[in-house]
């Protein structure tokens, strides 16, 4: 992996995601769904990584960008979330074939359901008794994950255009 | 001897267990990293807000859905209001007399700018470039910073500014920088508040007055033609509204009160110090009887304030805080 570029991918996207992405929210009787773009990157990483600890490092730098971002108690969180997440990407992946958009948005969709329901258990637990419960949360986050994985193609094409500055290409008996 | 550089796992093991720590600890403990990051996001996010806030603008005006109706609507909602406020004698006997004893109202009202989103739509929140170096603190009210014609009558200057603008939420974490800003819809959100209820044009509302001497009496306010519209009955419900993700709401409400659709939301006691009547939240949109309690209703309000296109904001310090 190229870190510093990498780094600044995940700079980018965390700014475009607490910036711009809000303007591709609706809302509806859940709540606001919208997108997750670092999501989609995470899941990239994940898929062209060379390793799995390589995996599981780029997940937890873009959970760790998104916890610093905002706020709240649980900093930390989404960190570890998505280098797990990313871990088990990397692990099923010989399973699809990468290049396909139906396969990104599979994987996305699957990230992004264990991330973000895990995630919103937690909310429930930390908030006050009488509020809205985890029921409608958790179908939430299953319609956040469903949005995500829809525009997951978008979000892997300008990166696998840059996919070579951000993941140094194998080399010898590495190649695939 | 020469130190082994650590292995990525190693690593990885290392900052999986600093993010299990970091979580487990109060908010307060890893709330400098958070500020850490803010001189360096602070002015990418005003610039990314300042796209996102011309392309909403743009996409408004090539729909013809700019929402100017809405916009017209709720101006002239709160003009009256004020107004009305202003005629009553209780009202005016209070402004009176703050205005002996201050020259405005015991509170400062700081410029703040959005700066950010949440990441992921499951909470409400933004992040504000104003922080405690500005004197912003956890529990500070935030309001909408809308600039309207002056009426004729000048009121105190924050009493007309803040007359003027909708609460959208309150301050929960405050760094050096930057500020967290929890909207009113937040599902962690809470406060409590008043309704005040409307009475329609040549309709009348009841209301339940406790005598002194024990028991309840019944009275009828009705539709004055004489004043100007909205009117509103003079004793509000206290109540407790919580965020629920879409909107306001507030259970156990009494159903005898009547609320109603139209009715408004008010802030409550946590602003007396502050100004004589409340800051304006929201308004009632629907009620639904409570499934457990026949004598009660939930009551559903949406904000007044547009949190989707929320940009510029007003929290307001109060001047004299509990100690100082």
């Amino acid at each position: 992996m190229r870190w510093i570029y990498f780094l600044i991918v995940v700079l980018a996207c965390v700014v475009v995601q607490t910036t711009m992405v809000h303007l591709l929210w609706f809302r509806t009787s859940l709540g606001w769904i919208g997108p997750v773009f670092p999501a989609a990157l995470a899941v990239f990483v994940a898929l062209y990584a060379r390793s799995g600890t390589d995996a599981a490092l780029a997940g937890w730098a873009v959970g760790f960008a998104l916890d610093l971002a905002l706020s709240g108690g649980g900093l930390g969180l989404s960190a570890l979330l998505y280098a797990t997440a990313a871990a088990g990407v990397y692990r099923v992946r010989g399973a699809f074939f990468r290049d396909r958009p139906l396969t990104q948005m599979v994987l996305v969709f699957a990230f992004c359901l264990f991330v973000h329901e895990l995630w919103a258990a937690r909310q429930v637990i930390v908030l006050p008794p009488g509020g809205v419960g985890y029921w409608r949360p958790a179908v939430q986050a299953v319609a956040v994950s469903a949005y995500t994985a829809a525009l997951a193609p978008l979000v892997c094409a300008p990166l696998k255009r840059i996919r070579r500055l951000l993941i140094a290409p194998p080399s010898g008996r590495d190649r695939i | 001897m020469r130190l082994r550089k650590p292995s990525k796992k190693t690593i990885l093991a290392g900052m999986m267990l600093a993010s299990l720590v970091l979580m487990l600890l109060p908010a307060r403990c890893s709330r400098w990293m958070s500020d850490a990051v803010g001189p360096v996001l602070a002015p990418l996010g005003h610039a990314g807000m300042g796209v996102a806030f011309h392309v909403r603008q743009r996409a408004g005006e090539l729909t013809g859905r700019d929402g100017s109706e809405q916009e017209d609507e709720r101006t002239a909602l709160m003009l009256t209001m004020l107004q009305e406020r202003k005629r009553q004698q209780e009202t005016i006997a209070q402004l009176q007399n703050w205005r002996r004893q201050l020259d405005d109202f015991p509170c400062k009202l700081i410029q703040a700018g959005v700066v950010g989103v949440e990441g992921v739509p499951l909470r409400n929140r933004r992040r504000l470039d104003s922080g405690s170096r500005d004197g912003a603190r956890p529990g500070d009210l935030v309001t909408t910073r809308r600039l309207l014609h002056p009426m004729r009558v000048a009121p105190p200057k924050n009493l007309g500014v803040l007359g003027r603008n909708f609460v959208v939420g309150r301050i929960i974490e405050s760094g050096g920088h930057t500020a967290t800003l929890q909207l009113v819809t937040d599902p962690a959100f809470e406060m409590p508040g008043r309704l005040y209820r409307r009475i329609e044009p040549g309709k009348s509302r009841s209301i339940y007055v406790d005598l002194p001497g024990g028991g309840r009496r019944r009275e009828e306010i009705r539709y004055d033609p004489k004043l100007p519209d909205p009117q509103f009955v003079d004793r509000p419900v206290p109540v407790l509204a919580r965020g629920d993700g879409r909107g306001m709401v507030v259970r156990q409400v009494p159903a005898e009160h009547s609320i109603r659709a139209g009715d408004i939301l008010t802030t409550g006691p946590e602003t007396e110090a502050l100004l004589p009547f409340g800051l304006t939240v929201g308004k009632v949109t629907r009620t639904q009887p409570e499934p457990e309690d026949v004598h009660s209703v939930t009551v559903f309000v949406e904000p007044l304030a547009d949190l989707a296109g929320l940009r510029q904001v007003y929290i307001v310090l109060p001047i004299a805080r509990p100690g100082k």
